[in-house]
């Protein structure tokens, strides 16, 4: 296990580095730059500052010696500076400040689809091809066939501008910061949409998983030792049945930041997501390679969690 | 049920013609009434979307200010946008370039995805090792941000803008949904050539004498083709949906060429004025992807039904 781990952990220090390199690389493709704020306020301003300015900050080294420049102020905690939507602040400082309003975002949709995933999916196992588990099935068709922002665009038209139940997006009234009821208004269309595809696909993997686990011996040895239904479904059923879907949700939670980018767009919700976006229309490079590299860093960092969470829970698998 | 009906049953069943694989593949994929509706519905979106020239009452860009915001009536079959452009006209054009986005670049990851796959399974060694590797790299990276990423620096690159002109973002979405769809064929590629490249029938062709290439294309990936269909399908819906957003984040398909997705994208900008030009689109994706789930569904019973992909 050890080994393993060690094995993996300089895995994923290649395949960051080689993700960020890429992403370095790309990004200075395009076309568009530091200044280019400067440029567009102060039209008299001349090709030979501009020059001057990039020699002065050093845009005009070659690619490879910027890219190991980059990698050395990371290193020292030092991520850039933001040279469009929050021009010269530091990255992490922007990042940091839209952290917190998709960490509660993320954190009550995955509440939510988990507590309404796990009931329905277990619930259809157990009473397979019953009109219960034809309307789970149909639902999550229904969830993995629907865009995700078009679902968000027609509660917006239904509930907020039809009905005027809940805002619009943002995250709090004006004036009503600290109000917590505020803020759950705020949420609630947000957390909707993302809880509906997560419920769709999740509520099927656990009625899989469920249903795999139902056709086992123990099953049959644990009713025969005369358990109760409800002990047999939860003790010796549903709890071999969650170690699949534990390994799934930690697969599902970098994804939830692709969600947030949607969503966080639709619902103009401020937080990483959002931030992503305007970030790449806005050309802001520093910001972007910043949260490029934290999903990265999430995506590699949970398969890893994944693999461990499995051999931890299951004794049967052993990593050498 | 008497011993003679069984034993007629029993006969006839034995009489039942040979069937090849593609008749039994038939027979267990007409079973799936579902499958069946949405064959229709996508064949109908095809239809409607590919005979917009014929089909669409007035050409998709033809603005009529004096007409803006229309309701439906026996004029706008579905009522008119913010510039008085016919809804109905626009949707069907907008779906010949949604759907044939999706489908061309299923087609491309397919084929990048069975050549990486096949190639890395068949000779092994360094091959194997720089594809494969290749391909888990591209597996854990997070595809939503370096879509949008890989969107916008191809979008603005003068070539390409010279050479593709209004169709430039059409291009840009084909090439990056193949960049970041042929792992998942590939993988799925590379398991089934690899099992199937020790199999007797694959060791019969090479005792016949079968060049490495013949047993490659005549052998091993035909046989590999079921996995690889369904997950096209599935696929081919998704990329639907991508289309879509990528289009709703400015990203993807870009007027003045229509899409669903920028259809939709339009339509949020307006839809305070007229929430109905946001429900049009939506509809027309929801219902093909839904029926090209459908069909994936049943296809995955269809061609092996032991598959989970």
């Amino acid at each position: 296990m050890r080994n393993y781990l060690i094995r993996r952990l300089g895995e994923m220090a290649v395949l960051l580095l080689l993700i960020s390199a890429l992403v370095f690389v790309i990004l200075s493709f395009v076309p568009g730059g530091p200044f280019d704020l400067l440029i567009f306020s102060n039209p008299r301003i001349t090709a030979a500052e501009i020059k001057r300015l990039n020699e002065a900050f050093g845009f005009d080294k070659p690619l490879y010696i910027r890219y190991f420049q980059w990698l050395v102020d990371v290193a020292g905690g030092h991520w850039g500076t933001s040279w469009g939507i929050a021009y010269g602040r530091p990255v992490t400082e922007v990042i940091l400040a839209r952290l917190n309003n998709t960490l509660i975002l993320m954190g009550a949709a995955t509440l939510v689809s988990v507590i309404i995933a796990l009931p329905i999916g277990i619930y259809s196992a157990i009473r397979q091809y019953s009109w219960a588990d034809y309307f789970v099935t149909s639902l999550s068709f229904f969830g993995m066939s629907m865009p995700t922002f078009w679902f968000g665009i027609m509660l917006i038209v239904i509930f907020a501008v039809g009905l005027g139940w809940f805002p619009t997006g943002g995250v709090s009234t004006y004036g009503l910061e600290g109000d917590i009821l505020d803020r759950i208004r705020h949420l609630a269309l947000p957390v909707t949409v993302l809880s509906l595809f997560n419920v769709a696909t999740w509520s099927r993997f656990v009625r899989s998983s469920m249903l795999e686990v139902l056709r086992q011996d123990y099953m049959r040895t644990a009713r025969a030792k005369g358990l109760r239904e409800n002990v047999v479904i939860i003790k010796h059923g549903l709890r071999n049945s969650l170690i699949p879907v534990m390994t799934m949700l930690a697969l599902e939670i970098p994804g939830l930041f692709s969600g947030a980018i949607i969503t966080e767009t639709v619902f103009s919700y401020p937080g990483m997501g959002r931030l992503f976006w305007d970030g790449v229309m806005a050309a802001d490079w520093p910001v972007v390679q910043g949260l490029v590299m934290i999903t990265a860093f999430l995506v590699i960092a949970c398969n890893l969690v994944a693999d461990v969470a499995y051999a931890v829970v299951d004794p049967r698998i052993r990593y050498d | 049920m008497t011993a003679d009906s069984r034993a007629v049953g029993a006969t006839e069943e034995l009489d039942l013609p040979e069937m090849g694989q593609w008749a039994l593949v038939w027979r267990r994929f007409s079973r799936h009434r579902l499958a069946y509706l949405g064959l229709i519905v996508l064949v109908f979106f095809v239809v409607l979307s590919f005979g917009a020239p014929w089909l669409a009452p007035y050409p998709y860009d033809k603005i009529n200010m004096n007409d803006n915001y229309s309701l439906p009536s026996a004029k706008y079959f579905l009522g008119t946008d913010e510039l008085g452009r016919d809804i109905f006209s626009r949707l069907l054009y907008a779906g010949r370039i949604s759907i044939s986005v999706a489908l061309v670049s299923t087609l491309l990851s397919s084929l990048v995805g069975i050549i990486v796959g096949a190639a890395a399974a068949y000779w092994r060694g360094v091959t194997d090792m720089i594809l494969m590797r290749l391909t888990d790299v591209m597996l854990s990276m997070p595809t939503l941000p370096l879509l949008l990423v890989f969107s916008k620096m191809l979008r603005e690159y003068p070539t390409l803008k010279d050479t593709f002109g209004d169709y430039l973002s059409v291009f840009v979405l084909v090439t990056i949904l193949t960049l970041f769809g042929w792992m998942y064929p590939a993988r799925l590629v590379y398991s089934s050539v690899l099992s199937l490249r020790e199999t007797e029938f694959t060791e019969a062709a090479r005792a016949l004498g079968s060049s490495g290439w013949r047993i490659l294309f005549s052998h091993l990936i035909p046989n590999s083709m079921a996995p690889v269909i369904v997950i096209s399908t599935l696929g081919f819906g998704q990329r639907v949906v991508l289309e879509a957003t990528l289009s709703f984040l400015g990203l993807g398909v870009n007027p003045p060429v229509p899409s669903w997705g920028n259809m939709l994208s339009q339509a949020y900008a307006y839809m305070l004025r007229n929430p109905w030009l946001a429900v049009y689109p939506g509809l027309f994706i929801f219902f093909t992807v839904l029926a090209i789930n459908f069909l994936g569904d049943a296809l995955r019973d269809a061609l092996d039904p032991r598959l989970k992909v």
